[in-house]
């Protein structure tokens, strides 16, 4: 991936929030206090998240080109960026919402990257969305 | 035996036509009856009594093309931690040139770390786990008759593009002290699946396909024996008893989340 590594070392599930319809006044559910099939599902959404992130392709190769440009500036991305992200019944991402960046096409190029793909499992039906996922955003430079 | 005709045929006097088939039937109908008595089945049984001699068990791996063509043969696995750790069947993996792993399009070099002695267990480590590790039960809860997935990586493909998947083996039984440890399995799955996960219905792993002693019978080698064997190669598995999946989720869609292509190249 040439001198650009752009590692999401670590993106954790830090709560499953639920959705109004189907909530019913819980806010969200821990990750220790949701059914395993509930992990199991929001740890295949962040492996498939990485992946489509440090794809080698041309909208992910910008997302990263930008991240580096900007590591480290006032304009630059978070040290940590919390997703929310809601799957549809069939495994697509219907869609995904973070703290916007600072430039516009960085907002665009993630929220694409993210939302292109399949997860590759259904959701379990009854699991409470969106799925919040903290990534942290390791860049090494070779 | 009573053979009851219709009204109109076993009525004495009606025309040469009626009486002509009546008779028909009451010639034709026992001797089609007559062919399941005991006593005339015996002439349709093969006149040899002793056991036929059975084929050796036939492993499970992939090689459409004889290996010297070839230059390789190929099975499944299952990542089973976040590491990067394989386990596959033994036998897919003895005495190769180097191994592969090949998930979604991608294509990794694996290092053969340990192999089990009284199990067809293989454990490789790639640099890192693609999709899912895999959750063991806490206590082994296979018995007749449960249903189950196991398919061979290549295949699952197809079985995904039919849509949803829950089982496509049952569990069956095992035959005396050469079969202790392992699960037999009424399926069809065939070559290629060495090594692949058998899911139960909470998504749990409840053995590794091993080889195939007959026509729609695959032995699997059990939880119990593959997590003895993760657990003395250092390698920190998952273990639950909960579900890991839903209810109406599809096992070969887990299956594919957990799953790799095995290749040993000569």
């Amino acid at each position: 991936m040439g001198k650009l590594r752009a590692l999401l070392a670590s993106v954790g599930l830090i709560t499953i929030a639920a959705s109004p319809a189907i909530a019913q006044g819980l806010d969200y559910r821990s990750p220790d206090a949701a059914p395993p099939a509930w992990g199991q599902f929001a740890k295949l959404v962040k492996y498939r998240f990485e992946e489509w992130i440090s794809a080698d392709e041309a909208i992910a190769n910008r997302f990263r080109s930008w991240l580096k440009e900007t590591n480290g500036t006032q304009n630059g991305a978070p040290a940590s960026l919390v997703v929310k992200a809601w799957l549809n019944p069939d495994g697509t991402v219907e869609r995904v919402s973070f703290a916007p960046f600072k430039d516009e096409r960085a907002n665009t190029d993630l929220r694409t990257v993210l939302t292109r793909g399949n997860i590759g499992e259904a959701p379990p039906p009854e699991m409470l969305q969106p799925i919040n996922l903290r990534f942290s955003l390791n860049l090494s430079k070779d | 035996m009573t053979v009851a005709l219709p009204d109109r045929l076993a009525q004495p006097g009606k025309s040469g036509i009626a009486r002509w088939l009546a008779r028909m039937v009451l010639v034709v109908v026992p001797l089609a009856a007559g062919s399941v008595s005991p006593a005339r089945s015996q002439f349709l049984l093969p006149a040899r009594t002793d056991v036929p001699v059975l084929a050796p068990p036939k492993p499970l791996t992939r090689a459409d093309l004889p290996p010297v063509e070839r230059g390789e043969r190929a099975g499944t696995g299952f990542f089973v931690d976040d590491a990067g750790h394989v386990l596959t069947a033994r036998h897919v993996v003895q005495a190769c040139g180097r191994i592969m792993v090949q998930k979604e399009g991608r294509t990794s070099a694996a290092r053969l770390v340990a192999v089990s002695t009284p199990y067809d267990l293989a454990l490789l480590k790639t640099a890192k786990t693609r999709g899912l590790a895999a959750t063991f039960p806490r206590s082994i809860a296979s018995a007749p008759n449960g249903i189950v997935f196991a398919a061979d990586y290549a295949n699952l493909p197809t079985s995904l593009a039919r849509g949803a998947m829950l089982a496509n083996a049952s569990v069956g039984t095992t035959n005396g002290s050469d079969e202790a440890g392992h699960i037999a399995l009424n399926t069809n799955i065939t070559f290629g699946a060495s090594g692949a996960p058998v899911l139960d219905s909470r998504g749990l792993v409840e053995g590794v396909v091993s080889r195939k002693t007959a026509v729609n019978r695959v032995l699997a080698v059990g939880a119990g024996g593959a997590k003895a064997f993760l657990a003395a190669s250092n390698v920190r598995l998952q273990e639950d008893d909960r579900p890991q999946i839903s209810g109406s989720a599809s096992r070969a869609h887990r299956a594919a989340s957990i799953s790799a292509r095995v290749i040993c190249l000569n």
